[in-house]
């Protein structure tokens, strides 16, 4: 089992009369010695959900069908697994009998015999397939994990289907969601992703699946600890402003809060293997006076129900300006990659509907953002969508033709942040 | 000035409260008490910080306080045992210390310990802008008092011995604050101190940074003056000729230019001894005290002719005219009247916030 820390980082010193205080906390699991090829303690399950809706027909099935197999060999033995066809409605193609079924040689063959048999026909309903994956591992036991692979629209339920079948699955397990080729909504795959704690990526070129899909099953099948909750308790009077997972990427935590008492909630993070992620916290207090010192967050590790270690998040009010005008890296850092992303997707939202003034002030914004952090990956991808003529001030000229694949890589790619060095 | 009523919430408060018991409103001048001596009868054990007592802000019940001293309510920290200390050493000397009202927690620390014919005592003022200032100081205090400790046995230490004996104390409190490391904050832990050694026709100091000792004369027509020289910008200045109101003014004045810390270079602190001088006080005080009442003749007031006979009330008036003035910050004193009053056994006593605050 990895062994978590927590640390805190804060300017506490806050100037008289200011409410809001903020910090970045660092939860970082290390893997205790010999754990890399042991299973979590409660063993693990996976589900393919492999579209096979009319649309993916031809190299795109084909590709998929590789991927799909590619992926079944890197299930563990021991671990649970189903394989789903998912068209205009689910169709669990493996096993045959009710259920998820073990992994080892002889079924892992079976599965992939099962998948070299499917054909591309009919239409797109997401939230069936979750449904389908949800009864699957409904009262499973341990690390519950789905990988989603679709190349089109939501397009055969209606929009309330889909976010039922989200909550349905939320805390069932955590889904991985790919986008094959450019007719997908990245919109409705990052809904998912975000709502059961997975990513979202985009897969340009079917002949990448493979690649990708080893290693997302590779990641479910390193993770050790089934459940980490990040437990926030602040004071009377207080109200969080967000919580946000801002490091690998993006990722709004504020809206699963789950009431423990009336000063306390509890966020879901999901199963961790060995990894470490950042999260940056916001709450409103009420002003204290000079010299006063308040805990305006107390933020407990509960790792697969056990309270393991804690942070506190401190409001110290000064009138010495040299204290409370310091500047935090960490937050400072991050409230800027946060906006990166969020200039990313409104900038690239706007270029659609065709308001050139907010795209072209909007991307310009996240090309300096990106270059004053040091961002060169999403640096490289906005390139590809505007003209770049200074970056330090954002000075950009949008692109007359913008290949989709550019645009939608970086679309799902906006939420990926670079960690501050230390 | 007497407070009968809470400024906050108007409830009544009870004479030297620390804290008003209904809104936990932190009373400006907690110390003026007419009769302090009864007003702080030590109880049998001091609780732990904090102990069993209800929020001093929210009023929030005893069990809602969490281990590490947050209100579990509110979430204000608890008043520390350090906020308010106080050593009655009867008519030996005295000590106290107190938060103030502008910082959050008390960075000055003081030792004193006393025979019957004599007493050292050392007083720190950890540096705001560094790292873990109230550590800097606890550890020089503590470093210090310990390599002062030689002087209460054998023989009464002559002029040579209370300097050697300085010499070393220091020496010995720049290496546990430069002990305490970088520290992981902006800028390394740091301390100013001020030590003294009083014994039978010696008094003997030594200082480095801006904590201070005072000789207030008991005649009045004695002169009353620092006995120590700061190492500031200010006194920099005043020595290269500008006026010391305008130096006092400047930007930089409380920038030190010597310190106790692990970057504090080579330290030679400054020794001064005092042979058989006429009746009078030696006061011990950090800048909390000294901001508000520079002049000598001031701090003379304060004493009210209670130096020689109650120490004590002494250094808590100071206190709390500090306090009174504005708290701008930490103030720590520590009232030593010479010649020593023999003490038929001297049993020292320590009040914290708690014990002030039952």
């Amino acid at each position: 089992m990895p062994t978590f820390t927590l640390e805190c980082f804060q300017n506490e010193f806050l100037p008289v009369g200011a409410s809001e205080v903020n910090a970045v906390l660092t939860v970082t699991a290390a893997a205790a010695e010999g754990d890399e090829a042991r299973a979590a303690p409660g063993g693990a399950a996976e589900v393919i959900i492999i579209d096979t809706s009319g649309s993916m027909g031809g190299a795109k099935l084909r590709q998929a069908k590789q991927a799909t197999s590619a992926a079944i060999d890197c299930i563990r033995d021991g671990a649970q697994f189903a394989v789903i066809a998912g068209d205009h409605a689910a169709h669990v193609i493996y096993p045959a009998s009710p259920g998820l079924t073990e992994a080892n040689a002889d079924t892992r063959f079976e599965a992939d015999r099962a998948v070299r048999a499917l054909e591309a026909a009919g239409g797109t309903a997401i939230g069936a397939w979750l449904q389908c994956a949800t009864e699957l591992l409904a009262g499973v036991a341990g690390i519950n994990h789905a990988i989603l692979l679709t190349d089109g629209k939501d397009e055969h339920e209606q929009p309330a289907d889909l976010e039922r079948a989200i909550s349905a699955a939320t805390g069932v397990f955590q889904c991985d969601c790919r986008g094959v080729g450019v007719d997908w909504t990245v919109a409705e795959l990052r809904k998912v992703a975000t709502g059961l704690l997975g990513s979202v990526d985009i897969v340009a070129d079917p002949a990448g699946l493979t690649a990708d899909f080893t290693a997302v099953i590779e990641a479910a099948m390193g993770k050790q600890v089934a459940e980490v909750n990040l437990r926030l308790w602040s004071p009377h009077g207080s109200q969080i402003s967000f919580l946000k997972q801002v490091a690998p990427e993006v990722s709004d935590l504020t809206p699963t809060r789950v009431s423990v008492n009336p000063l306390t909630g509890d966020y879901a993070t999901g199963a961790w293997g060995a990894e470490s992620r950042d999260y940056h916290l916001a709450i409103r207090v009420n002003p204290g006076a000079v010299g006063d010192e308040m805990l305006a967050g107390r933020v407990t590790l509960i790792v697969d129900g056990q309270p393991s270690g804690q942070g506190l998040v401190k409001a110290i009010w000064t009138d010495d300006t040299a204290r409370s005008t310091k500047i935090n890296r960490q937050v400072a850092h991050y409230t800027g990659q946060a906006e990166l992303a969020d200039a990313i997707q409104a900038g690239l939202e706007a270029r659609k509907s065709g308001d050139i003034d907010t795209a072209t002030a909007k991307l310009g914004r996240a090309v300096q953002l990106a270059a004053a952090a040091g961002n060169t990956e999403t640096a490289e991808l906005l390139a590809k969508v505007v003209d770049v003529q200074d970056p330090a001030t954002g000075r950009v000229k949008l692109k007359a033709a913008v290949a989709e694949a550019d645009e939608m890589t970086l679309d799902t790619r906006s939420t990926k942040t670079k960690r501050i060095g230390r | 000035m007497i407070l009968t009523s809470c400024p906050e919430c108007g409830a009544s408060v009870r004479e030297g409260e620390l804290f008003c018991e209904a809104c936990g409103h932190r009373l400006a001048s907690p110390l003026m008490q007419s009769d302090p001596l009864t007003a702080t009868d030590p109880v049998a054990a001091p609780p732990g910080d904090g102990g069993s007592q209800a929020c001093a802000r929210c009023g929030a019940p005893a069990e809602e306080i969490t281990e590490d001293q947050y209100c579990g309510r509110c979430g204000m920290r608890q008043p520390r045992h350090s906020d308010h200390r106080e050593s009655d050493l009867g008519a030996l000397a005295a000590a106290a210390t107190d938060r103030g009202l502008r910082h959050h927690r008390n960075e000055d620390t003081y030792e004193i310990a006393c025979t019957d014919d004599r007493i050292v005592a050392v007083l720190c003022d950890g540096v705001s802008s560094s790292a873990t200032p109230e550590l800097a100081s606890a550890a020089a205090a503590a470093a210090a008092l310990q390599a002062l400790s030689p002087a209460l046995e054998g023989p009464c230490p002559d002029h040579d011995t209370a300097r050697a004996l300085l010499n070393d104390a220091i020496a010995d409190a720049q290496r546990a604050v430069a002990g305490l490391g970088q520290g992981d904050g902006p800028q390394t832990p740091a301390t100013t101190v001020v030590a003294a050694i009083v014994a039978e026709g010696v008094i003997a100091l030594a200082n480095v940074g801006d904590s201070r000792a005072y000789w207030l004369a008991e005649d009045p027509s004695e002169i009353s003056r620092p006995l120590t020289v700061d190492d500031s910008c200010a006194q920099d200045a005043i020595v290269a000729g500008v006026e010391p109101e305008q130096a006092y003014a400047a930007q930089d004045a409380h920038t030190l230019t010597r310190w106790l810390g692990a970057d504090a270079g080579e330290i030679a602190p400054t020794i001064s001894v005092l042979e058989n001088p006429p009746p009078g006080t030696v006061l011990l005080c950090s800048d909390g005290l000294w901001n508000h009442f520079p002049e000598a003749d001031q701090l003379l007031d304060l004493l009210a002719g209670d130096g020689p006979e109650r120490p004590i009330a002494a250094a808590r008036r100071m206190v709390a005219a500090a306090v009174s003035a504005g708290g701008e910050d930490n103030i720590t004193v520590i009232v030593i009247p010479a010649p020593l009053r023999p003490h038929p056994s001297p049993e020292p006593q320590e009040f914290t916030h708690a014990d002030l605050h039952p």
